[in-house]
C-alpha cells in the first residue's frame, strides 16, 4: 500500500533534518549503522521459534486439525452467512479459511482466503461490487483472532521477557472486540442504507 | 488470566503432538519437514527489520522522535494513552511485520515486560493488517467497490488499540 511508503520515506527525511539543525548527524549515522546488524541478529533470533511452530503446525495440518476446527466452527458460521446454502463450497472455503488464520497458518491462510473470495464472488449478485457475505468474512478476517500470536511471542522471548506468553489472552480478547466492532459497523451500515432505501 | 495465557503454549504443544500421534501423523519427521519451511519466515521478516530499526534509528537518534512525542503528548493525554504508543497505533493498519518491528523497537528500549511493552504487543497481535488484507483479498476477486470495508476494518483496529490500553491498565499487567 502506497502510505507507508511516505511515511518510510518521511522518517528518514525528518529525521536527517533534525539531526542537521541538532547537529546530531554523526551521531544518528552511527545508530543507523548498528541498527543493521541489531535487525540480522533479532530476526535470527526469533527464527528458531518460529521453525519450531512451523513445525507443529504442520504436524497439526497433517493430522486434520484444519478440518477438525471448521467443522467446529460451521454451525455458528451458518447463522453469519444465512443466505449460503449449508454445503455450499462457498461456506466451505469462509469455514476452512477461517480455521487457517484461528490456528495461525500463515503461509496457508491468505491462499484459502484468496480461494474464498473468488468463491463469494461468483455467488455475488452484484459482480465487482462487496457483497454482504464479503463484508462479514472481511470483518472476522480483520478481526485477526488466532490461537496462539506465535511471532509476537517469538519477538518477545527474543527481547528477555520473562514471561513471554502473558499476551496471549489479552491479545485474544482484545482481537474479539475488534471483530465485534468491525461486524457491528458493518451491521449498522447495511440497517441504515435499507431504511435510506425505503 | 495469566495461569491461562501461560498454559496456552504447553497445552497446544501436547495437544497437537497427541492429536497427530492418535491420527497416524509420524509426528517427528512432519516436525523435522514443517520447521524446514518454517526457517523461511524468519528470514523473510529480516528485511522489514531492517527497513523499520533503520528508520526509527534515523528517527530517534536525531530527536525527531522527541519533537514528535511532544507535539502529541496533550492529545495522549487527554485520551489517557501513553504517547510514544502512538506511532504504533498508526503503523498498525498498514503494515503487519513493519508494526512488529516498531513493536520490537518498543519493548527492546522499555522491557517486554513493561506496562508499555504489554501494550506494544498486545496491539501488534490484536487485529490483522486492514490495507494489506483489504488489498490481496479485495484484488483477489476483482471488486472494485468495496463501499464502506476501509472504515469498517479501521474502525476495527481503533477498537482493538484502545482495547489494548485498557486491557493494560485494568489487569495492571507487567
Amino acid at each position: 500500500m502506497a502510505p507507508i511508503n511516505r511515511i518510510w520515506l518521511a522518517l528518514f527525511f525528518l529525521g536527517y533534518v533534525v539531526a542537521g539543525a541538532t547537529g546530531r548527524v554523526e551521531e544518528t549515522t552511527l545508530a543507523l549503522l548498528a541498527s543493521m546488524e541489531d535487525s540480522v541478529k533479532f530476526a535470527i533470533g526469533i527464527t528458531g521459534f518460529l521453525a519450531f511452530w512451523s513445525g507443529l503446525l504442520r504436524i497439526a495440518e497433517t493430522a486434520g486439525l484444519t478440518q477438525k476446527i471448521a467443522r467446529a466452527l460451521h454451525p455458528l458460521l451458518r447463522r453469519l452467512f444465512p443466505r449460503l446454502p449449508a454445503d455450499s463450497p462457498a461456506l466451505g472455503a469462509i469455514t476452512l479459511s477461517l480455521a487457517a488464520n484461528l490456528l495461525g497458518l500463515s503461509h496457508a491462510a491468505t491462499p484459502l482466503g484468496i480461494k474464498t473470495m473468488r468463491e463469494l464472488e461468483k455467488v455475488n449478485a452484484t459482480p465487482g461490487v462487496v457483497s454482504d457475505e464479503m463484508a462479514v468474512y472481511l470483518a472476522l478476517i480483520l478481526g485477526g483472532i488466532s490461537l496462539v500470536p506465535s511471532t509476537i511471542i517469538a519477538v518477545r522471548s527474543q527481547a528477555g521477557s520473562v514471561r513471554p506468553s502473558m499476551v496471549i489472552i489479552p491479545i485474544l480478547i482484545t482481537a474479539s472486540f475488534g471483530t465485534a466492532a468491525a461486524l457491528l459497523t458493518h451491521f449498522f451500515i447495511k440497517k441504515t442504507r435499507k431504511e435510506r432505501k425505503k | 488470566m495469566n495461569t491461562l495465557s501461560i498454559w496456552a503454549i504447553p497445552l497446544f504443544i501436547l495437544a497437537v503432538l497427541a492429536y497427530g500421534e492418535y491420527k497416524g501423523v509420524k509426528v517427528y519427521e512432519t516436525f523435522i519437514q514443517g520447521a524446514g519451511t518454517g526457517l523461511k519466515t524468519g528470514f523473510e521478516l529480516l528485511p522489514y527489520f531492517l527497513a523499520i530499526f533503520g528508520a526509527l534509528a534515523v528517527f530517534k537518534t536525531s530527536g525527531a522522535l522527541n519533537f514528535f512525542c511532544r507535539v502529541a503528548a496533550p492529545f495522549a493525554n487527554l485520551l489517557r494513552i501513553p504517547e510514544e504508543i502512538l506511532p504504533l497505533g498508526l503503523i498498525k493498519p498498514l503494515s503487519g511485520s513493519g508494526s512488529i518491528g516498531f513493536m520490537a523497537d518498543l519493548i527492546q528500549k522499555h522491557g517486554p515486560d513493561s506496562p508499555l511493552g504489554i501494550m506494544a504487543s498486545i496491539i501488534a497481535g490484536g487485529s490483522e493488517t486492514t490495507f494489506y488484507v483489504l488489498s490481496v483479498y479485495l484484488g483477489a476477486a476483482k471488486i472494485t467497490r468495496p463501499k464502506h470495508l476501509v472504515g469498517m476494518g479501521l474502525l476495527g483496529d481503533l477498537t482493538a488499540f484502545f482495547m489494548a490500553v485498557l486491557i493494560t491498565r485494568w489487569f495492571q499487567i507487567g
